[in-house]
């Protein structure tokens, strides 16, 4: 499933990602200086948090076991059955709230002026999602698992490691991961 | 707000911020609070928006070096920065100069000025450093040198600091803001004549050359207000929150420019407005916290000489291992006062003696060092019994000059001279850092952890405050003294 990680490293605080979030997904204009001038103001469905020197990026992270898609109601919070990705069909909201309360990671915003509930859904209509388009230092990354793994081992310079059959119950393996040594 | 206990050194701060708590007043602690995460890129200072082909951020993390589209590499848009800021800095000492009806070259003002529209880093960055660097020092001894023509030559004072200065049955009049002295006096005058009993207190600079108490410093500028006691408030051009001002008029506090009093008509009005606001309230429960500390103030180049001779005779040859002064501004991020304190106490322990102003004067006076008293360790043994306070308030940070005099009074003596700039958050800072260095005074800078400094030749050294760890003892007894 492709989703969106996160380098909270390379992540800087300029909130890019939610100024552009909410212009493409949530303007009438589409600009942002259309956007900025826009009643009611446009919404990011992510959002920067934790100190300086220590930020990091934060929107849904369409979880396996959602309870968001449990908590809901109106059956207004569905899965995209291809994708994998979770969003909010805005026709089938009621606004009553009990996403934005279950989401544990807060990931959800409740839009008072629209009376509907708010979410990422990874941009999955658009090529890139907004956020990792315009992250300056590459601190967003659209991809499927693999994709990440391979961030990471250009990040950390050290081998990929693939598990290509899990162990049954009979057999047990014991699995060493030596991360500091390259090329064995 | 969280850890309110942890927000302040000082606990008159923190009491204030609990009754800001209580009354859902916002400070700036709140939208500093809010505020985070607070850019990276602006933090390194790489990023760029001086012109409108930007706005330009270099990306510290790419692989290939990022540049702005006019070209400039990360390194240049620190150093630029850098320049820009500290020339600011100065342009700010030359308007506060200007206002103090000091003698200064007409030709200062434009040798300080950077503009955004050169783009290039100066072919010699150190000779514009120094360039400018001169400047600030010729326009902070002009300053000093203004103050001295309206109140004389002014002998050094004890008056109170901290919030306990402010008194329930007296017209408080706060002052903010590096206000001339040529409209603090006739204003000092004036309450003088009125029926009304008055007390006139400054926020960080002893205005009045030793004469004012002094309330608190940059960051807690606000907290006075809390109290309720504050009947009139008088602003000056610099330092001064514009959070201040709209508290002032949610609160009813009249708020006055300090340049509108330049004439008695508006002096008259002034005193009566405070008066009238102070009528209004008397009687009704204030809340003062009981903090008050003695501070030792006022102290000039020339008030000092004597001193000095008492030091030389009566301390043995290296008792005293340098003079240093401790400036800086304080920075939110960071509990206030707490660094400053801690820095001086180290330096004190160390054997140094300190030379104070501003906000980082106010920071000692509100921990009670600028006193006789505060000989506080073996490293005193050089002056303790002299009488000397081995921390020595010269005022306000615009009276630096003060100190550039001072330095080489005490190089005479053999006591070597340095400085020590702890939580700079105004240019005004970074530019007096530059001018000591411009004249040979090794000056350590503390930006932030973020923040490098270019590289820059000057006479004295510009340092890193993590390099002071090389003066500090590194025995135990270091450890205990904080």
């Amino acid at each position: 499933m492709k989703r969106v990680w996160v380098d909270r490293e390379k992540c800087l605080g300029c909130k890019t990602c939610e100024l552009q979030c909410a212009v493409e997904r949530n303007s009438v204009s589409k600009r942002l200086s259309g956007a900025v001038l826009e009643d009611p103001k446009p919404v990011a469905r992510i959002g920067v948090f934790g100190p300086t020197g220590a930020s990091f990026p934060l929107q849904c992270r369409h979880c396996q076991d959602a309870t968001c898609l449990m908590a809901c109601p109106s059956g207004a919070m569905q899965r995209d059955a291809e994708r994998g990705v979770t969003f909010v069909a805005q026709d089938k909201c009621r606004g009553c709230w009990m996403c934005v309360m279950s989401c544990p990671f807060g990931a959800v915003t409740p839009s008072a002026k629209f009376k509907i509930a708010m979410k990422c859904d990874a941009c999955m209509h658009m090529e890139q999602p907004a956020c990792v388009a315009s992250c300056p230092t590459g601190a967003l990354v659209y991809g499927d698992e693999e994709t990440y793994i391979k961030v990471l081992t250009a990040k950390r310079g050290n081998i990929a490691v693939y598990i290509t059959s899990v162990p049954t119950p009979s057999q047990s393996h014991a699995l060493s991961l030596d991360f500091s040594k390259k090329d064995k | 707000m969280k850890d309110i206990r942890k927000k302040s050194f000082d606990a008159a701060t923190n009491e204030m911020l609990i009754k800001a708590y209580r009354t859902k007043t916002e400070v700036i602690w709140d939208r500093a609070d809010a505020a985070q995460p607070q850019c990276g890129f602006g933090r390194m200072s790489i990023c760029c928006t001086d012109c409108y082909e930007g706005p330009c951020r270099a990306n510290p993390f790419a692989l290939v070096r990022q540049k702005t589209v006019c070209g400039r590499t990360q390194e240049e848009l620190v150093s630029v920065h850098f320049l820009k800021q500290v020339s600011d800095g100065a342009a700010a000492l030359v308007g506060l100069a200007h206002e103090f009806h000091a003698d200064l070259d007409k030709g200062i003002a434009q040798s300080v000025y950077t503009t955004k529209d050169s783009m290039l880093v100066p072919i010699d960055y150190s000779l514009r450093m120094s360039e400018i660097g001169q400047a600030a020092a010729k326009t902070l001894l002009s300053i000093s040198a203004a103050k001295e023509r309206v109140y004389g030559k002014t002998e050094s004072k004890v008056v109170s600091a901290n919030l306990g200065v402010l008194k329930a049955d007296a017209a408080n009049v706060v002052l903010v803001g590096h206000i001339a002295p040529h409209i603090v006096q006739p204003l000092i005058n004036a309450t003088s004549k009125s029926s009304v009993p008055f007390n006139i207190t400054a926020m960080c600079g002893c205005e009045a050359n030793g004469r004012l108490p002094v309330l608190t410093n940059y960051d807690s500028q606000e907290l006075p207000l809390l109290t309720g006691a504050v009947d009139l408030l008088v602003i000056g051009s610099q330092c001064v929150m514009p959070a201040t001002a709209s508290l002032a008029n949610a609160r009813n506090v009249a708020v006055i420019a300090a340049f509108s009093l330049g004439n008695e008509k508006k002096i008259k009005e002034a005193v009566q407005t405070a008066a009238d606001t102070f009528l209004r309230r008397r009687g009704k429960d204030v809340h003062i916290p009981a903090a008050l500390d003695q501070i030792h103030t006022g102290y000039t180049a020339a008030n000092s000489k004597q001193m000095l001779k008492t030091l030389k005779a009566a301390s043995a040859p290296g008792a005293i291992k340098g003079v240093v002064y401790l400036g800086g501004c304080g920075n939110i991020a960071n509990t206030q006062d707490a660094q400053m304190v801690q820095t001086a106490a180290r330096l004190l322990s160390a054997g140094y003696l300190i030379v104070t102003a501003g906000c980082a004067g106010a920071a000692l006076a509100k921990a009670g060092m600028c006193r006789p008293e505060y000989v506080l360790r073996d490293g005193q043994k050089g002056i303790s019994g002299t009488g000397i306070s081995p921390v020595l308030h010269i005022g306000s940070c615009h009276d630096a000059g003060e100190f550039l005099m001072m330095a080489r009074d005490f190089q005479l003596i053999g006591i070597p001279a340095f400085a020590v700039m702890q939580e700079i958050s105004h240019n005004k800072v970074l530019a007096t850092a530059i001018a000591f260095a411009s004249k040979g005074i090794n000056t350590y800078i503390d930006l932030g952890e973020t923040i490098s400094i270019p590289e820059i030749s000057l006479p004295g050294m510009v340092l890193p405050i993590t390099d002071l760890e090389q003066l500090m003892p590194k025995s135990a007894d270091a450890a205990a003294a904080q």
